[in-house]
């Protein structure tokens, strides 16, 4: 009789047992879930401000949970020890594994920011496709902002940048790519930079790291050019006119159609060469008027010279005033000299070398418009 | 036990034992030595493994339903062949205790936090016991079923990777062109094909097993391929210079990659786990067959399940000795190492006997 009945109190007994869980579990109401990690330093201690979340169960339906955020301050002479600070503080055990964001404040950034990615990288709960971005205002104070955007100055963060790396304004670097360009050592890397704004969180430029130190910043407005070079798949707009016009400006929709990134060695001296070739689409003209092919051509060769120009003005920047190469070309001139690469020091010779560039650019579509259209009525 | 496997199941055979534990450090091992040039590495390594693993497979099938303990005691008489056993059985011992050891310590640092490694051994060897009393037949039709799911799982989860990775870094494609990169000795990637000596305890039938020559070089020169795909993958996604750090180059691998068009799999490194954990069960239960079996030829009068309990148990014992995760590594290394007698030193000795006594006839 057991017998017969065996396999089937087997196949009720086991999963009964398996499946209500491990007998240590811990309840999500009963964790202490961290949003947005901000790391400062001062007055000689690390600061971290955090924004948590608090799983309420509403009363009635205890199955549907009410989110709720508190920010925390604590600190510590190390990182360990601030974060005896905060566990100190919070009813329930820290839990990293849903952190949206990491914020550098100015000093902790400008002190560099190199032992937090590591903890980033080893502590078991942090994911390593965080974002991390550096601020203007010390980490604290950012992260006190009330803002009505979003729940959280997290969220607040992490959907601005999906929004605008997706889109190809901005750049969303990720932990584990931060920590190959650490490893590699010779180049820099560049990290978001936001701020406060009108009561709110506002994405102004890019940050410049070197050696994982903040060394400067540049505006959202002259961070074009970086984009052409580093940004996947960006799309840009940009306004040309045509001499006999200035009053009617072309509005032109831009994609990179290909990127290309070749170096070699000349008489003891690296040489980058970048090509462009940007496919562009005319949105709308200011005033409706004919285009003739030349015209097109012009058109063509301003957009070409305005990026371009985009491209030189911050490569030149990046070996004058950064001295350092915050585009990898390093990795670009390792893969084509191998056995040079190893000779030279990189970093040295960066703000030094020849960085040739050429962009080519064509206009793909007029977005169904005529512009020779004849008026003969 | 003489129990005769079909030509595909003892492939997936192979597969199993040898693609297991060592895919999480393989990244970081071929790239220390080969640098970008990895592939090449791994080429030369598959190539002579290949030859091998003809080489073991040549002396089953010749000597007909037999396996090693009884075509050896043919070929070079009692004392040798125990001598030959005995190093086998020490060395499969090795490596099976010593990675169930590895990897709970790995599934406790990954997942498991708070999860005692004891605890995660004993899962295994229960489970492992529970495969071995079902005999060779029951662990090749286990290594069939698994290997397809692995094998699919594995291709999904590497193309996935290079997908996210980056063509730079990957290049130059052949390092950095100096000869003496290429001329490395090749142990680093030979050991990651221990493990295609189990066809020396698979009796071989020549009408079944005619083209059994075909399949086990076909499944190394597949796992090759799957070696080369997994680091290039790796290499594309972290980088040459950072890949260097991680014992485990794979995990850390999957975990700095975010796919969010896979919904529920944007995260790979739970379906990696899971998939690692069955390789890993797959390899500890051949090799821990491959003991048992071996260890019944000395002591014909012991039966097999308990034999086999006995040995789970010592082997249980001896897992909990090392107390560091370093020490655990360089056994697992050493036995890898020591791994490379009953592929190349045994197999080519009794190879070279076979082929005198045949001319002398």
């Amino acid at each position: 009789m057991i017998r017969r009945y065996s396999k089937i109190l087997i196949i009720l007994v086991i999963p009964s047992l398996i499946l209500t869980g491990c007998w240590d579990y811990q309840d999500i109401d009963k964790r202490s879930i961290i949003i947005t990690v901000g790391v400062d330093h001062i007055k000689g201690d690390v600061e971290f401000a955090t924004e948590v979340a608090r799983l309420v169960p509403s009363a009635g339906e205890a199955k549907i949970a009410k989110q709720d955020i508190y920010k925390d301050l604590s600190y510590g002479k190390t990182f360990e020890f601030a974060r005896v600070d905060y566990d100190s503080r919070r009813p329930f055990p820290t839990f990293l594994s849903a952190t949206r964001v990491v914020v550098f404040g100015p000093n902790y950034a400008k002190e560099g920011v190199e032992p937090y990615m590591n903890r980033i990288n080893k502590m078991y709960d942090y994911r390593k496709t965080l974002l991390t971005v550096v601020s203007r205002e010390p980490a604290s104070e950012l992260i006190q902002t009330k803002v009505k955007k979003s729940i959280s100055v997290g969220f607040l963060i992490e959907d601005m940048m999906t929004f605008l790396s997706e889109k190809g304004t901005a750049l969303y670097p990720k932990v584990g790519e931060i920590l190959s360009d650490i490893s590699l050592g010779d180049v820099g890397y560049i990290l978001p930079y936001i701020g406060k704004s009108q009561e709110s969180i506002k994405y102004l430029g890019l940050a410049i790291m070197k050696e994982s130190k903040l060394i400067g910043t540049v505006d959202v407005k002259n961070s074009e050019g970086i984009l052409y070079l580093l940004a996947e798949d960006p799309v840009f707009t940009e306004i040309v006119t045509l001499e006999n016009d200035k009053e009617n400006k072309y509005s032109f929709r831009i994609k990179i159609g290909d990127r290309k990134i070749k170096s070699e060695y000349k008489e003891g001296k690296p040489i980058i060469n970048v090509d462009l070739e940007l496919k562009n689409q005319l949105q709308y003209q200011y005033y409706v008027g004919p285009i003739n092919d030349e015209e097109k051509k012009i058109l063509e060769k301003k957009i070409s010279k305005v990026v371009k120009k985009y491209i030189t003005d911050i490569i030149k920047r990046s070996q004058e005033e950064f001295e350092c190469d915050i585009f990898s070309f390093a990795k670009y001139f390792r893969a084509d000299n191998p056995k040079v690469y190893k000779k030279i020091d990189w970093s040295k010779e960066y703000p030094e070398i020849k960085i040739n560039v050429n962009v080519k650019s064509k206009i793909i579509n007029m977005n169904l418009s005529d512009p020779s259209a004849k008026q003969n009525y | 036990m003489n129990q005769s496997i079909t030509n595909r199941q003892i492939a997936f055979m192979i597969f199993g034992v040898v693609v297991g534990f060592g895919i999480l450090g393989l990244p970081k091992g071929i790239a220390e030595e080969y640098g970008t040039a990895a592939w090449i590495g791994i080429l030369v390594g598959t190539i002579i493994a290949i030859i091998f693993t003809y080489i073991v497979t040549y002396l089953g099938y010749h000597n007909e339903g037999k396996t090693l303990y009884e075509y050896s005691e043919e070929l070079v008489g009692k004392t040798i062949t125990y001598i030959f056993l005995a190093f086998y059985i020490v060395y499969f011992f090795l490596f099976f205790t010593f990675v169930i050891r590895m990897a709970s310590d790995v599934i406790r640092l990954t997942i498991l936090i708070n999860t005692p490694t004891i605890a995660l051994c004993i899962i295994f060897y229960i489970v492992m016991y529970y495969a071995l009393i079902k005999g060779l037949r029951g662990i090749a039709r286990l290594c069939e079923f698994y290997g397809v799911i692995i094998i699919s799982g594995y291709l999904f989860i590497y193309f996935i990777l290079a997908s996210q990775g980056r063509i730079i870094n990957i290049r130059p494609f052949f390092g950095t062109g100096e000869i003496s990169q290429y001329l490395k000795l090749p142990i680093a990637t030979l050991v990651p094909y221990v493990g295609i000596e189990i066809v020396t305890f698979i009796p071989l039938k020549k009408d079944k097993n005619r083209k059994v020559f075909k399949y086990t070089t076909l499944m190394v020169a597949f796992i090759g391929l799957l070696y080369m795909i997994v680091v290039e993958a790796c290499i594309s996604v972290i980088g040459i210079d950072d890949i260097v750090h991680y014992k485990d180059a794979l995990i850390a691998t999957i975990r700095r990659v975010d796919v969010h068009w896979l919904e529920f799999f944007e995260r790979l490194d739970g379906l990696f786990l899971s998939l690692w954990i069955m390789s890993v069960f797959l390899t500890v239960t051949i090799l821990g067959y491959g003991t048992v079996i071996f260890t019944n030829k000395i002591f014909k009068k012991i039966n097999y399940n308990v034999l086999a309990l006995i040995i789970l148990i010592i082997s249980l014992i001896a897992s909990q000795l090392p107390k560091t995760f370093d020490q655990v590594q360089f056994l697992i290394d050493l036995s890898g190492y020591i791994g490379l007698g009953p592929i190349i030193i045994i197999p080519s000795i009794l190879l070279v006997v076979m082929k005198v006594k045949k001319n002398n006839q």
